[in-house]
Parts: structure tokens; C-alpha cells; sequence
């Protein structure tokens, strides 16, 4: 028997809420992996954000001991993966730590557009796909229906598929049974130059990063010199292991495993996801393929509330890269918000994580900025400038022309809501390409559109038209030319940068209209009435009036207690100070928070 | 120049915006708030003789002023008791103004008299407003027609400073309410009008109606609308407008109140009473009954005392100074201080100056019209 023959690395993949880290509980009972007792739900989503949201972020990796009908033992290696678009890359790296992935559709739900996303991608990693339907128990549950949609959205047939409920564990032995049969063994060669791929990681203040890996060809164990291969740094493994699902430490990790190493890495920038580690002693000529820079797609700045505030949240910001290094900061300062960080992010939901995060876990308050995209900035001399920061824009006349970043992205909705998407699409000057029948209810549009649209609102919107109904995702798809300009905000005559915004011409005198509007609901009167202009190069395209204050006198002078009456004006002073000012104009900071949110 | 004050802390019912300290003598389960006990009256005199035993021996005031609370709630005969003992307690041979707060429900003929006769030369009378509804609104125990003949009645006890209390800015109210308001003060002819926005105070029942939504704040352009129309029926009527919310005929300012923004010195007796003295500020407690143990056992009656670092001093003295519409003499400020406004605060000066609601006049600076309506949030930026 071969070394291999008794190993399989498979992923659960679903769109999100159909069931994947339920199933994965169960799959860890009946392997004996937990302890009942120990059981909670979702048990791999081990970080609080992902138990409350009820998302993955990270890939956790485990092994289970499982023994077949045939009575062998087998060692899976299961990999959960993160769902989110934002994730694209990491997700493909995991599958491509895999050979089987079990693709778990919600009966009561049928396919979403994460079920397409994350199937073409598995099936672009060549992976053997065994459908699973889940939550069979319920009475909505449309078995024979979504059977259908997999066979013909899909293409997988439908005698393939399984119907489980991974609530009650019905049926989810016969995919154990499933996984031994029909996903392959790994390949790989046992002796020789050794590679492995790295897949995800994470930070641990004693042991630095920690570096989730699959071994394709070799070993490692602990001691052995290894390197980098895009970096060509060196480093000696302290400690190799598999999760059991807690870390377990081993002798070495065998060709075909699922697992970790450490070894005195101090920055998880230094170990990046897809690279492939080597032995020294065993060097491998190519690495795995695949490997890819990430590049943060989504930027935005981020800012204490309180100015004083500045290192301690660049501290925080340098410990969150230590275990996430899709994410990048970079110190930047606004007139009106201080010291602060652009910082770029994988996408939205990646952004609303990193500052959750930054509030919860570091107790950080603080102040984001419009999210923006980077805009190739074709200059007259030939140069090509990318531009994070609409505060960094070239001066217009430089400027020949300017290309943005554009998604092609799918969208699954019920028939009679078509026209109100299709009405959404175009607003976010979206063009569609595609329009494909799920079943006799359900569409699938795609279309080609400016991720800076998808920044601002575009999910609501889908969601709040289709009460709900619509599943949406997008991949990126290069780059176009387009008719840009940089809005401004002004407040009282000056410019307050942290309002300025990168738009498409066609939308710059709404959006500007829109802040304007906001932003007079939220400031209070001041002794003077102040003008709110929204402008394209100093060219006013909307203004509004925040009404002076009208009357702030206090009468009387209590029966000589002057030091009362000394206090509320200094309360009154002690409040102002709160407020970023602009000029003379103080602005709370809530309404900063609450304007940037209205426009997103 | 120094005043004395003193704090009578008895009411008949307390009206409902009202947050001076003061205990109800009415009985009854009718407000909830503080009841005033059968002795209390009486002990609350012996406790201000002995608070005044304490007063410094070169205490000689140029003004009294005896508020409340309604120092004429006392019954005559308590009344002419305290009258007696200030005295018999102070140094009154340089008086010039005193003044006693009464209200149109509690003064009587008799009592009137004997304030007269007493010294008493200054009558300030709660009026608050003409129209009953507002009264009613207000909690106030007085009709409209108690205040002309309390009014009348002043005049022929020999009264020829008094000064009638406005308010304005009473949720409900139309401007041509207060339009009447003043055409009857015009009428009656008091030597001096004190007109007070209606503040909702922290604790008051008033506040709470607010709070829980029975009741509406004005909006402050018809607050405004009534200032401007206050100050503007006033001023066509002789009065001179001399500070934020003081009127006057020609020379008839009140002197006493002038020591409280004008950082003068006064000793407050009673309890919740103030004093300015020697460069501290002190506050007694707000309670009758530890005002009087406190007396008693010889403790502290201090509820706070603060003496301010020179600069805020003088911060605190430019905003009170302001108050007055003639504004603060840059000399005299410099003396009284020492320091230069412009030393203190030139930045915000010249932008309020920038803006029209302060200006230069003859070497003193002024609250503009339009400044004296925003006078807080200019005040609490120069502090
Ligand atoms: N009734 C029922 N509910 C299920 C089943 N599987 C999962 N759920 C519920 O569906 C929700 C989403 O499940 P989860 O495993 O977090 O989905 P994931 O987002 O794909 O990881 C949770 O509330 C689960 O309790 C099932 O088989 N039956
Ligand atoms: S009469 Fe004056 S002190 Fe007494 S409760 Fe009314 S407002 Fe307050
Ligand atoms: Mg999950």
C-alpha cells in the first residue's frame, strides 16, 4: 500500500449560509475528530468576527481519521474555506490544496451565484466535485428542483448528488463513504526535491507565523533548512504539524499532508499565500504554479478619531498585517482628519472586517474615509500614475486619460424582478452581457461594470429591490477607459479632503448633491450660516445652506453663581473641542462617520 | 462696592421650570417636589443669625438683596423678624439700593410697608407674563390681575424702584402674546424690565414633560422673533437695553445685580446663597436642613469654594463683562485684571470682529446686535 493511497485533501465549498461549516461539524463527530461535548457550531470559524457574522475568513485546515465501510483508515484533510469574492485568491489556493471538494447547495435555496463562482474555480483547479444537498429536513427543501439547476447551471449530473441534513447528520456518512471512493489519492513524489504550497496563515506572538501548507512532493521536518521560492529567503523549521483539530506537533509532514510550520517568521508579509516552500537540502528548480501577488483592490483611509491616537493605531495596523498581509497600509494625513493610513484591502467585505477588527479587538476609534479604487492615470508625457488617493490626482491638465478598474459579475434573481436589476445595472453604468435561465423562476444576469459602483450601495440596492431574493458575485476583469473627475467638498470655503471622491462625470453632480445634502443634516449651526459646495475643478455642481445659528443666549445669572454659569459655557467650549474643525467651522465626527456611510 | 445677599428658601407652591432652591409651604400632595416643615421657618432664621455672626467685620455692603425663593412668603411677623436682624447683623450705612424679590401672590399692604419702612427702597416682582394660559403653563400661583394691583399697591406704599420679570420663549406662545406682555408693562411704568428666555432646567417637572414628549421646545426663530420684538417695544418706550437681559430707564440699573457680571464683591447668606469675596467663589449647600445642622454643629456650610489662576480669572470676568451692552472698557479691563483682552483671546476676537457680532467702540469692546442673540456661543469661545 502506498504511502498516499490512504490520504485526501478535499474542501467544502457553498454559497454562503447553505451549510458548509455545519457540515463540517458533522463530518468532525462522526470521525471522532471532537468530542460531542466539546461540540459548539461552526466549530472551525474560530475567530469571534467569523462565529457572530457566520462567515469564514480564514481557511482552517484539519485531519480526520477515518475508517471506510472496508475497514481501512484513511487520513482526510479538510480544508474550509473562505466563501467571499473578496477572498478569490486565497479560496483558489486552498483548492488547490485539494483534489476533491464536496460543493454543498442549500435545498430550500437552490444555486446562488456563489455556488457558480466557487464551482468554476474548483473546477479550474481540476478538482473532482461531489454535490451535496443540504438541509433535506426542511419542509421547503426542493430536492428534485435544485437537483436539476446543478445538472443544468452546473453540468454536474444529477445521480451524482447526495441529500443530507448536516443539522441532523442524515446522509453524511455516505459522503465520508463517497469521499474514499471517488476523490484521488494525492500525487506526488515521495523522495526528492521537496515543495510545498503555502495556502494561508496566521501570527502567534511566541511562535511568529504560522504557515498553513500542503506538501506536494518530499518532506519537511523539524530542523530542516528551508527556503522561500519568491523570495529566496531562508529559515529553519522549528516545529511541523497537522490540526486535530487543535495543532498538533509531528516528526515531520509526509508528502500529500495537510499542515503547519513554523519558524521564527516574524511577518506574515515574508511568508505569502501561494508561495512554495523548499528544502535546502532537497531544492526543488520550479515552484508550484499559481503564485500571484496580491494587490489590494479597494482602498480607504483610516483615521483615529482622537488625533492623539495615531500610534497606537498604527500599531494596531502593523499587528493585523502580521496575520492578514492581503492587507496593506501606508501613512497618509488629511488637512481635516490628521495622521493617518490609506489603507487597501481585498475587497469590501475585507475592509468592514479589518475595521471591525480595529474597533473590537484594539479598542480603536476610529474614522474611515469614502472607499476608492485605483484609477490608472494615463499622464500626457507617457507616464502611467495609479492613484489610490483622489487627494494624490495629477493636475487635470497633465492628464490624457484615466482607466478604471471594472468586475464581470454575476447576478441570480427571480424572474419578476428583472427589470428593477437590469434598471440598478444601468445606474452603475453596468453593461449586460448575459442573461441565463436557472429555472423557471430564477435568471442569472451578467454583466460587465466599474467596481467603484459595487463600492457604494450597489448590494443594498440589489438586496432591498429583489426583497432579498438576489445573490450576487464578480471577479475582476481589467481595467477601462473612463470619464473620471475628482468631486470636492468644501465646507465654508475650504476644501475638506476627506470628502473628496474619484466619480464617473456622469455622476458627479448626484453624488455631489448627495454629500452636500448629507452633510447639512449633520452639522450643527454655527454662529454663521455656512455654505456646503460640492465642485469639479473649483466648479461649484451643487451647494446647500447649513442655517446660522439663530438664538444662543442664556438670561439669567443665578443669584450670583457665576462659576455655574462659567461651567456651561465651558461644557459648551469642551464640546466644540470634540469636533474636527474646518476653518471655523466644527464638524462632529459623527458627521464624517455618517456622511461617508450615507455615500457608500 | 460690595453687596449682600440673602436667600429665603420658601415658596408657596414652586412653579414648574423653576430650579432656585426653595421649599413649598403649601400643603398638599400637589407637586412632589420639597415640602417646607412647620419649624422650618423659624429655624431657618435663628441658622441665618448665626451665618451671620460669621461674616468678616469689614463687611459693608453698598446693596442688598434679599431673593428666593419669596422672601415675602414669610409671614409678617418673620418677616419684620429678619428685617430686624439685618440690622441689627450688618453694617447697612452705606446701602444704597435694596432690592427684595416679591411675588404678585404673596405681597400684602402690611407686608409692603414694613419693607418700606424698613430700608427697602427696590421692589422686583415676579411677573413672568400677562396672559393666564402662560401663567398656567409656568405653575405660577398668580393672575394677571394680581399683578397690576400688587402693582398699584407698591406705588402708593411710597415704591418708586421696581422692577417687573418677563419671561419670553414659553412653549405655546404666540409673539403677539408677548407683544401684550410688554404694552402692559409699558402701561404700569416700572423703572425696570429683566426678560428671561424660559431654560429648562436639569430636574425641574418642566424639563421632564420635555423629555417625555408632552411638551415642545420653541423653536429659536420665534424665541428670537420675541427678543427682537422685546427689545425693540422697550426701546421705543425709554428703556434702555444695558444688559443681556436687562432694561432700564435712564440711571435706574440695577447696582447690585451689576456686582455679579461685573466681578464684584458680595456675600450671600442662606442656603444655596453665593458669595464673590477676596478673589474666592463659595457656593452653600442646596438644603435647608444641612444648612441648619450645619450651623448647628458648627460644620462647613461650603458646598464648593474656588479661587480661579489669574488668566481664567480674567477670562471669566471678559464674558461677564460683555454681558453689558456697553461693553468692556479695554483700560479698565486691564486694571481690573491685568491683562490685555487682546492678549488672552486676539484670534477669536478679531473673527467674531470679522463676522460683525463683536466690534470696537471708543475703546471698548461691544457685543453687536446680532452678536448679543449668538452671546453664548461667542462667550463660551472666549472663556
Ligand atoms: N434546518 C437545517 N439548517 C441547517 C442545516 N445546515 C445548516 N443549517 C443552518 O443554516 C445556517 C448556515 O449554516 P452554516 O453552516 O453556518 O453555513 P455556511 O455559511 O455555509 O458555513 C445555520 O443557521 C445552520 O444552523 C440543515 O441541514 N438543516
Ligand atoms: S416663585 Fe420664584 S423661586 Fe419660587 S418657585 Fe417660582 S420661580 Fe422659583
Ligand atoms: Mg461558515
Amino acid at each position: 500500500m502506498s504511502k498516499l493511497s490512504h490520504i485526501r485533501n478535499f474542501c467544502i465549498i457553498a454559497h454562503i449560509d447553505h451549510g458548509k461549516s455545519t457540515l463540517a461539524d458533522r463530518m468532525l463527530e462522526l470521525t471522532h475528530t471532537i468530542l460531542e461535548r466539546d461540540q459548539r457550531d461552526q466549530y472551525l470559524d474560530s475567530m469571534d468576527l467569523e462565529r457572530e457574522r457566520g462567515i469564514t475568513i480564514k481557511a482552517h485546515p484539519v485531519t480526520m481519521k477515518y475508517i471506510s465501510q472496508a475497514g481501512e483508515a484513511y487520513r482526510f484533510n479538510l480544508i474550509d474555506t473562505p466563501g467571499h469574492v473578496d477572498f478569490a485568491y486565497e479560496v483558489s489556493r486552498s483548492l488547490s490544496a485539494c483534489e476533491g471538494a464536496l460543493l454543498v447547495v442549500d435545498a430550500t435555496q437552490g444555486v446562488e451565484a456563489q455556488t457558480v463562482a466557487n464551482t468554476h474555480l474548483a473546477v479550474d483547479q481540476g478538482l473532482v466535485i461531489i454535490p451535496v444537498l443540504n438541509k433535506i429536513d426542511l419542509p421547503s427543501a426542493n430536492v428534485e428542483e435544485v437537483c436539476r439547476q446543478i445538472e443544468d447551471v452546473l453540468a454536474i449530473p444529477m445521480d451524482e448528488t447526495f441529500t443530507v441534513s448536516a443539522k441532523t447528520g442524515e446522509g453524511v456518512g455516505a459522503i465520508l463513504e463517497e469521499i474514499v471512493q471517488r476523490v484521488p489519492p494525492p500525487t506526488g513524489k515521495l523522495e526528492g526535491p521537496t515543495r510545498a504550497l503555502v495556502f494561508d496563515s496566521t501570527y502567534d506572538s511566541y511562535r511568529g507565523v504560522i504557515s498553513y501548507i500542503r506538501v506536494v512532493d518530499g518532506s519537511l521536518r523539524k530542523g530542516d533548512r528551508i527556503r522561500l521560492m519568491s523570495t529566496g529567503n531562508d529559515y529553519e523549521i522549528k516545529e511541523v504539524g497537522i490540526f486535530n483539530p487543535k495543532p498538533v506537533a509531528l516528526g515531520a509532514l509526509e508528502t500529500g499532508f495537510v499542515g503547519y510550520l513554523t519558524g521564527n517568521i516574524k511577518d506574515s508579509t515574508e511568508m505569502k499565500i501561494g508561495d512554495t516552500v523548499t528544502r535546502i537540502d532537497q531544492a526543488a528548480a520550479d515552484p508550484l504554479p499559481g503564485f500571484k501577488q496580491i494587490q489590494p483592490m479597494v482602498f480607504s483611509g483610516v483615521y483615529p478619531v482622537n488625533t492623539a491616537d495615531y500610534e497606537k493605531l498604527k500599531q494596531s495596523l502593523e499587528k493585523l498585517v502580521l496575520n492578514d498581509s492581503s492587507f496593506h497600509f501606508q501613512t497618509e494625513s488629511s488637512a481635516a482628519l490628521g495622521l493617518g493610513f490609506r489603507c487597501g484591502f481585498l475587497g469590501l467585505l475585507h475592509m468592514e472586517i479589518i475595521q471591525e477588527r480595529l474597533r473590537r479587538e484594539y479598542d480603536m476609534d476610529i474614522i474611515t474615509t469614502y472607499p476608492g479604487v485605483i484609477y490608472s492615470v494615463y499622464l500626457r508625457n507617457g507616464e502611467i500614475s495609479h492613484v489610490d488617493n483622489p487627494a494624490h490626482l495629477p493636475e487635470i491638465t497633465r492628464i490624457g486619460h484615466m482607466e478604471e478598474p471594472v468586475v464581470l459579475a454575476s447576478i441570480i434573481c427571480p424572474n419578476e424582478f428583472i427589470g428593477d436589476v437590469m434598471q440598478i445595472i444601468m445606474d452603475k453604468r453596468g453593461d449586460l452581457e448575459k442573461t441565463e435561465t436557472i429555472d423557471t423562476r430564477r435568471v442569472m444576469l451578467t454583466c460587465r461594470m466599474p467596481l467603484n459602483e459595487i463600492l457604494i450601495d450597489f448590494h443594498d440596492r440589489l438586496k432591498s429591490a429583489t426583497r432579498g431574493y438576489a445573490s450576487m458575485d464578480y471577479e475582476y476583469s481589467g481595467y477601462q477607459d473612463s470619464d473620471l473627475v475628482k468631486l470636492d467638498i468644501y465646507v465654508h470655503g475650504e476644501l475638506v479632503d476627506a470628502f473628496s471622491c474619484i466619480v464617473h462625470r456622469s455622476k458627479a453632480v448626484e453624488r455631489g448633491r448627495q454629500m452636500c445634502l448629507s452633510l447639512k443634516d449633520v452639522i450643527p449651526p454655527q454662529m454663521f450660516a455656512v455654505p456646503i459646495q460640492a465642485a469639479i475643478q473649483k466648479q461649484i455642481i451643487a451647494r446647500e445652506t447649513v442655517r446660522a445659528m439663530r438664538k444662543d443666549v442664556t438670561s439669567k445669572c443665578y443669584g450670583g453663581d457665576v462659576t455655574r454659569k462659567r461651567k456651561l459655557l465651558e461644557r459648551q467650549k469642551a464640546g466644540k473641542k470634540k469636533m474636527k474643525q474646518v476653518g471655523r467651522v466644527s464638524i462632529p465626527q459623527d458627521a464624517f462617520i455618517s456622511v461617508l456611510k450615507s455615500s457608500q | 462696592m460690595s453687596g449682600l445677599y440673602i436667600h429665603i428658601p420658601f415658596c408657596v407652591r414652586k412653579c414648574l421650570y423653576c430650579d432656585f432652591y426653595s421649599l413649598e409651604t403649601m400643603k398638599g400632595p400637589i407637586s412632589g417636589r420639597l415640602k417646607a416643615e412647620p419649624e422650618d421657618q423659624n429655624q431657618f432664621l435663628d441658622s441665618l443669625e448665626s451665618e451671620f455672626g460669621s461674616a468678616p467685620p469689614e463687611f459693608r455692603p453698598d446693596t442688598v438683596f434679599m431673593g428666593g425663593g419669596t422672601p415675602t412668603e414669610l409671614s409678617l411677623s418673620d418677616l419684620r423678624k429678619l428685617m430686624s436682624m439685618i440690622h441689627r447683623m450688618a453694617d447697612l450705612s452705606g446701602v444704597t439700593e435694596w432690592t427684595c424679590e416679591s411675588n404678585p401672590g404673596t405681597i400684602t399692604r402690611e407686608k409692603a410697608e414694613l419693607l418700606r419702612e424698613s430700608g427697602v427702597n427696590r421692589i422686583s416682582l415676579g411677573v413672568q407674563s400677562f396672559n393666564q394660559r402662560n401663567l398656567d403653563f409656568l405653575g405660577r400661583i398668580h393672575s394677571p390681575g394680581d399683578v397690576e394691583s400688587g402693582f398699584r399697591m407698591l406705588r402708593e406704599t411710597g415704591f418708586e424702584n421696581i422692577n417687573l420679570d418677563i419671561i419670553y420663549g414659553i412653549p405655546g406662545s404666540t409673539a403677539s402674546e408677548v407683544e401684550d406682555d410688554i404694552e402692559k408693562i409699558v402701561e404700569l411704568g416700572p423703572e425696570h424690565v429683566s426678560c428671561y428666555c424660559l431654560m429648562f432646567e436639569q430636574g425641574t417637572p418642566l424639563t421632564r414633560m420635555l423629555n417625555e414628549g408632552h411638551i415642545r421646545r420653541m423653536a429659536d426663530d420665534d424665541e428670537l422673533e420675541q427678543y427682537r420684538m422685546i427689545r425693540k417695544l422697550l426701546n421705543k418706550s425709554g428703556y434702555t437695553h444695558y444688559e443681556i437681559s436687562n432694561f432700564s430707564v435712564p440711571g435706574m440699573e440695577c447696582r447690585h445685580n451689576h456686582l455679579y457680571w461685573g466681578d464684584g464683591e458680595y456675600l450671600g447668606f442662606g442656603p444655596s446663597a453665593h458669595s464673590h469675596w477676596q478673589g474666592i467663589r463659595r457656593g452653600n449647600v442646596r438644603s435647608l436642613k444641612k444648612y441648619i445642622n450645619a450651623l448647628q454643629s458648627g460644620d462647613s456650610i461650603l458646598e464648593f469654594s474656588e479661587r480661579l489662576d489669574p488668566e481664567a480669572k480674567a477670562r471669566e470676568t471678559l464674558v461677564m463683562w460683555l454681558r453689558r451692552l456697553d461693553g468692556v472698557p479695554r483700560n479698565k479691563f486691564a486694571e481690573h485684571t491685568g491683562y490685555d483682552y487682546r492678549d488672552l483671546c486676539s484670534d477669536q476676537i478679531d473673527y467674531f470682529k470679522e463676522n460683525g457680532v463683536l466690534e470696537d467702540r471708543d475703546g471698548r469692546l461691544v457685543l453687536t446686535e446680532e452678536g448679543l442673540f449668538v452671546s453664548d456661543a461667542i462667550f463660551s469661545e472666549l472663556l
